[in-house]
């Protein structure tokens, strides 16, 4: 078998985790979902609210689910917060096989886990230092500091003149703030957050995001799933997911797609085309790797993908002599029932390397979906078949 | 106040900030618990009074009539037996008590009789008035039930202030008609009023009371008054002193098996009429028969377990409300990993808060209670540590069981709900 064939059979079908777009930019997990469905109610009055959804979260991402109500995105989150049981499927948090754990497991699981409700759940009858304190209890430590763990951390969020506050005599701003450092104090390593800003204002809101995506980036490299439908979180954001009718539709790594964007418009064939459309494009690549030697494609043999080097060095040869050297952002290969071309020449990794691959289907239902690229497609056509 | 402590004291401030909850809880269940150390007081009081006047009477073992019951329907028989028992060897004297209700004629308030209350005038005062007024109570003339104790004034068988009351009025009491009053009998027998009245009366004739004595009043005797015994055949309409309730015996030697080899010789010598009971037995069967037997010690023990209940239920609605109202805030405990089994340390200690301040607040109106009970009912009201250590024991139990229906609810407290 060639390697050129073997470079096919390699070739994965796309799934919600091995677009490119999708995968996470570290290899150490904090969450790890396979094949998750979720039913509500029993007998006849059973209801289907997840469909074998899958989803990996790198350490330290900041991730934005999104979507209407009732698209199982809260139910989701519950899941991965070990508040619910897992009924079909399996995931995995920080390392944890949440479906495993029994309940003292989940208890323990929790207690690395910061929850931010909507509403803020303060007791009333504790000030804000006691409510945050509540929090650090289950956690080994002085009380000192303890006290000064919690005294800082609302002093961050502005509420340094609040401590001995009840929730009553606060506003509800300040109130949601106090429940936000009562889930942040203990540096969980990840955070469920529902619609953490909507209660604040906007330098309020700017102050939390900043604290979410310092505690992402901070030695503690802390994972936050926000469910959100507030356009400021999105700057701070790593990827975004989009979830309708119980199922990912979206899964987006927002600087892996930028960067596959960007080095589709470095392709010739590709210059000039919209952002959407290159979006588009880059939503649909799945990501590949090879072996620094390993031939990618081969020179007169029919093709069936277009690739793109996302990192590494290729060699290109034609007639088996050196041709040129291929780097980020070219592309190579071609999908010959479409162009009515064999592959024109040989490309080789010479390092290690991580393509994106754009495949026939995919090829075709962008092409369907997105007039621009396929009148920039039919151009190409007829230069490269004038007869047509 | 908390930032010393490694968890904050939630409980104690759920208490602190329930304000009209909290004050709706301890209130309830403070009176729930004063009812308790009411109800254990009156049970403790039957205790007492059950064996009150056999604790002022010196004797090893006493003589009963066969048909005996209770030392208020003691039955009777023939004096003779006490001569018989006298006889033995072991038995070093042996003392006649004559015991029966009669009819007192209670002077009436004031005593000028233009501005005494008759009959006619307005009925019973409450008991607030009847307390603050004592024996300046306006009450007319009126006759009741007391019980009238016989004695043989050369062989009297009390002991201790009884005692001496009727030896000092010893030569008195000699002369006919004239009698001894209990000064802690009910107000309306007239104590008081000794030497300022002269209208005695017991059954059908004139009596001087020439002195008192102090012996507690119980629950079927409000009043008492002691006689010799031959005032006790004139005023009681008996035939003769030779018919006795009691007879009072004294060993030579009061160990145990002595006393118990005295009885059992007793019952082999003695005709069928009398039975032998030792000092322990007799004190053993009559404080069962008022706490054990009849209504009296059932209704205060029946008490206990009503207001137990009541408590029980008060906390249990205090508490079950306000965990329902702050439902959101436990499950958000959950979900940040405090466990179940400190949502319900959290509940149970702010139920035994509630107990706690409730059984502060009931023992100080307990005291006055039992003081203003004493008072009016005249039966002792004794707040003992046993029954402050049994009512703390209760209110614990109450703060324990009604958490422990309310901790469910915790339980069911479900984070997943929270988003």
């Amino acid at each position: 078998m060639s390697d050129a064939a073997e470079s096919h059979d390699q070739g994965p079908e796309p799934t919600q985790t091995n677009l490119a777009v999708a995968r996470p930019i570290v290899k150490d997990l904090a969450i790890a979902a396979e094949e998750v469905s979720y039913w509500f109610g029993e007998g006849d009055a059973r209801t289907q609210v997840l469909f074998d959804n899958s989803l990996q979260i790198g350490r330290g991402e900041v991730v934005i689910m999104t979507g209407p109500s009732g698209s199982g995105k809260t139910t989701l989150l519950t899941l991965i917060g070990a508040l619910r049981r897992i009924q079909h499927g399996r995931i995995s948090v920080m390392g944890r096989d949440v479906g495993a754990l029994g309940e003292a497991d989940a208890v323990a699981l929790r207690t690395n886990i910061g929850f931010i409700f909507q509403s803020h759940n303060l007791f009333t009858s504790l000030t804000a230092m006691e409510n945050v304190r509540m929090a650090t209890a289950l956690k080994r430590g002085s009380i000192r500091e303890m006290n000064d763990r919690c005294a800082g951390l609302l002093g961050r969020l502005g509420l340094s003149e609040r401590l001995d506050h009840l929730p009553a005599q606060l506003s509800g701003g300040q109130r949601q703030r106090v429940a936000i450092a009562r889930a942040l104090v203990n540096s969980p390593g990840l955070v469920l957050a529902d619609e953490p800003t909507a209660a604040l204002d906007a330098e309020s809101g700017r102050v939390v995001l900043e604290l979410l995506r310092q505690l992402a980036d901070g030695p503690a490299r802390t994972t936050v799933l926000i469910v959100t439908h507030d356009q400021r979180v999105i700057d701070h954001a790593d990827r975004v997911v989009n979830m309708i009718g119980g199922r990912i539709v979206a899964n987006t790594m927002t600087r892996t797609a930028v960067r596959i964007a960007r080095a589709l418009a470095q392709s010739e064939i590709l210059k000039g085309l919209s952002e959407a459309t290159l979006t588009r494009i880059a939503n649909v690549m799945t990501v590949e790797t090879r072996e620094a030697g390993q031939t990618i494609v081969r020179e007169g043999e029919p093709g069936d993908r277009y690739y793109l080097i996302g990192s590494g060095v290729a060699v290109a040869s034609r007639e088996g002599h050196y041709q040129d050297e291929l780097y980020y952002g070219e592309g190579f290969g071609r999908i010959t029932s479409f162009f009515g071309r064999l592959v024109e020449q040989t490309v080789s990794a010479k390092t290690e390397m991580e393509l994106y691959v754009l495949s026939e289907p995919d090829f075709r239902r962008v092409l369907e979906a997105d007039k621009s690229f396929e009148s920039r497609v039919r151009s190409l056509l007829m230069a490269m078949n004038p007869a047509q | 106040m908390s930032a010393g402590l490694p968890t904050p004291p939630l409980a104690l401030r759920n208490v602190r900030h329930g304000g009209s909850k909290t004050f709706a809880a301890i209130g309830g269940v403070a009176f729930a618990i004063t009812m308790v150390l009411l109800q254990l007081g009156f049970y403790h009081a039957v205790e007492i009074t059950a064996t009150h006047i056999y604790e002022q009477i010196d004797f090893d073992v006493v003589l009963l009539a066969a048909t005996y019951d209770q030392f208020f329907a003691p039955g009777e028989f023939p004096k003779e037996r006490l001569r018989q028992a006298r006889s033995l060897e072991r038995v070093a004297s042996a003392s006649p008590l004559y015991a029966t209700f009669n009819l007192w004629r209670c002077p009436p308030y004031p005593l000028d009789e233009s501005e005494a209350m008759s009959d006619d005038d307005p009925p019973e005062p409450g008991p607030l008035r009847r307390w603050l007024l004592g024996d300046r109570l306006p009450r007319p003339l009126k006759r009741r039930e007391l019980l009238v104790l016989g004695i043989a004034l050369d062989s009297n068988p009390f002991t201790g202030p009884v005692r001496r009351a009727i030896e000092e009025a010893r030569p008195r009491l000699q002369i006919p008609r004239n009698v001894l009053l209990d000064e802690l009998s009910n107000l309306d027998f007239g104590w008081p009023m000794v030497g300022r009245f002269d209208g005695w009366e017991m059954g059908r004739t004139s009596v001087r009371v020439v002195g008192g004595f102090p012996m507690l009043r119980g629950f079927a005797a409000d009043g008492i008054a002691i006689c010799d015994d031959a005032n006790f055949a004139r005023l009681c309409e008996r035939p003769s002193t030779e018919v006795v309730q009691f007879g009072f015996l004294k060993l030579r030697n009061s160990e145990t098996a002595v006393v118990e080899a005295a009885c059992r010789e007793l019952r082999a010598t003695l005709p069928p009429d009398v039975v032998p009971r030792s000092r322990d037995e007799i004190l053993r069967r009559e404080s069962e028969h008022w706490v054990g037997q009849t209504a009296t010690g059932k209704l205060f023990a029946f008490g206990v377990l009503i207001a137990t209940i009541v408590a029980s239920v008060v906390i249990y609605q205090v508490l079950s409300n306000d965990v329902r109202d702050h439902l959101a805030e436990y499950a958000t405990l959950k979900a940040m990993g405090h466990s179940n089994a400190y949502l319900s340390r959290v509940v149970i200690e702010q139920a035994m808060i509630y107990a706690g301040v409730a059984y502060l607040v009931a023992v100080v109106l307990g005291f006055v209670l039992y003081r203003a009970t004493e008072a009016l009912a005249g039966i002792p009201m004794r707040l003992t540590p046993g029954i402050l250590g049994l009512s703390l024991l209760i209110a614990s139990v109450i703060g324990l069981v009604s958490a422990i229906f309310t901790v469910e609810k915790v339980w069911r407290a479900d984070p997943a709900n929270l988003f």
